[in-house]
């Protein structure tokens, strides 16, 4: 298994010199300015329906993030690449196995995107992209295509995506269920795979001199592992666990397999964006999306933010987001799959819920850069502090779940040559 | 009753197609706000991405709609 993770990193180190450059980058005066974007964030949650022990127990889990983002423009082409990597802690993955005394089971994911796009002409661009995300029971591989192109106006653009992922999944399966224990810990009883096809259509249109808008459809296509094969679901045996806590339904002889879903899915996502300037530094956006797919959730989201500017230097954005969805055809809470039942999943991810995030974000951004005096011009060999951004948020789901999110964002830029 | 969202959808782009005006590249300083770019800011990726590990609907707003992930 390492060495096929290692083997697609590799392949994806050796195709970034091939992707849309047929000669070497000139780095002389062709060289537009540089940006770097630093972005991190912290992610809490915790909830009652862990589906590591079958849609019961703590979901507490805590997610520290960073990424680096560097975009360089070089005449018509702009290279991009995006490395970051996620610190992940899980108390209910740590119910895998039975050791009460282990901490918090931990991982660490690293991931990394590359692309170029190159301009065409004033109104016409492509890009292609390749990339790669490796956490412990998951490896990733993946490659990326689109178009876009503006009318004469440029008052309409069309966007035109596709991406396909490849992953590998090492299967960690519970332990009582697992085929392969080495001292009652548990290790990956085989490989799987998953493919993912992703094709999405953009057009955004400006409405009047004050409002735009886009309408995005999506399909997404699935086939492989789409079952997390260390979830349990307990069935309808008549056993009666009530009183039990987790560690004790796993020892008793409520009967219980492993999650196992359909080997393909299909999901199709359409949405509406409006941004309106409503004048004297305020913008009004909103945000709607209907969603639904062949595991039978039905979902509609909507959002709502705004960017309040009192100057040119700080903005503020308050906002809000409702989220409704059905369930899945598989899903059911704890100990009520019927022995019959082809597919079972008690992920309360794919239950019907409803959810709400609210919260603040903000961004300063002095005309000159952060630490410039006014008037200072920019340096083209110098990079430039241009500036902050940030988020919190509190997110509310209706079986419990509760989270929340800060992220911060520092953005850099070479001067211009 | 299924048909609603996507009929919704339809609806309010009908009404603002309709109430399109061609805007000159001159009267486009309120339009040309970097606030008003018609994606999420990237500082909000974060959110865009636990919503779709913690939510069984995902797509269509520039974040994970699946693959690449341990998610759904």
């Amino acid at each position: 298994m390492r060495m096929q993770l290692k083997d697609q990193i590799f392949l994806v180190l050796l195709a970034i010199p091939t992707l849309g450059a047929a000669q070497n980058i000139d780095t002389s005066s062709a060289v537009g300015p540089i940006e770097i974007d630093i972005l991190s964030s912290y992610y809490a949650q915790d909830g009652i329906h862990s589906p590591v022990t079958g849609g019961r127990g703590t979901e507490k889990l805590s997610d520290l993030t960073s990424s680096v983002i560097v975009s360089i423009p070089v005449r018509n082409r702009t290279y991009s690449i995006n490395m970051g990597s996620d610190y992940i802690t899980s108390a209910s993955t740590d119910n895998i196995d039975l050791d009460i005394t282990s901490d918090s089971h931990w991982d660490t994911r690293v991931h990394g995107d590359f692309g170029v796009t190159k301009q065409l002409d004033k109104r016409k661009s492509y890009h292609v992209g390749t990339g790669f995300s490796v956490e412990y029971d998951v490896g990733s591989f993946n490659m990326s295509g689109g178009f876009a192109m503006e009318s004469k106006s440029r008052n309409t653009s069309l966007d035109i995506n596709a991406k396909w992922y490849n992953d590998t999944w090492l299967i960690y399966e519970p332990v009582e269920l697992s085929k392969n224990l080495d001292e009652n810990e548990v290790e990956p009883s085989g490989i799987d795979k998953r493919n993912s096809l992703n094709f999405s259509v953009s057009l955004a249109q400006i409405a009047t001199r004050k409002m735009q808008f886009a309408v995005t459809s999506e399909l997404i296509y699935q086939k492989g592992l789409l079952a997390t094969p260390f979830h349990r679901v307990y069935f309808d045996d008549g056993y009666n666990a009530d009183g039990l806590n987790e560690r004790q339904t796993i020892l008793s002889g409520k009967i219980r397999r492993r999650e196992y879903l359909p080997r393909s899915r299909f999901k199709a996502p359409v949405s509406l964006r409006v941004h309106y300037s409503l004048g004297s530094g305020i913008i009004l956006k909103s945000f709607y999306r209907h969603y639904r797919d062949d595991f039978g959730i039905i979902g509609n989201t909507i959002e709502f933010e705004s960017a309040l500017k009192p100057n040119k230097t700080i903005a503020f954005f308050p906002f809000y987001r409702f989220h409704t969805q059905t369930a899945a055809k598989y899903f059911a809470p704890f100990g009520e799959h019927s022995l019959d039942a082809v597919y079972y999943t008690s992920d309360y991810d794919l239950s019907a819920l409803q959810s709400q995030l609210f919260g603040l974000g903000f961004r300063y951004e002095p005309l000159f850069g952060i630490g410039k005096k006014p008037g200072e011009l920019e340096k083209a060999s110098k990079i430039n502090f241009k500036n902050v951004t940030g988020r919190f948020a509190r997110y509310y789901r209706s079986d419990g779940l509760d989270a929340w999110i800060v992220s911060i964002g520092l953005s850099f830029r070479t001067g211009q040559n | 009753m299924k048909q609603k969202g996507i009929l919704t959808i339809i609806g309010i782009l009908g009404i603002l197609m309709v109430s399109c005006m061609p805007v000159k590249e001159y009267q486009k300083m309120a339009l040309n706000d970097k606030d008003m770019k018609l994606s999420n800011q990237k500082v909000k990726v974060f959110e865009t991405n636990f919503q779709s590990y913690r939510e069984g609907a995902s797509g269509a707003n520039g974040g994970k709609s699946g693959g690449g992930c341990g998610c759904n």
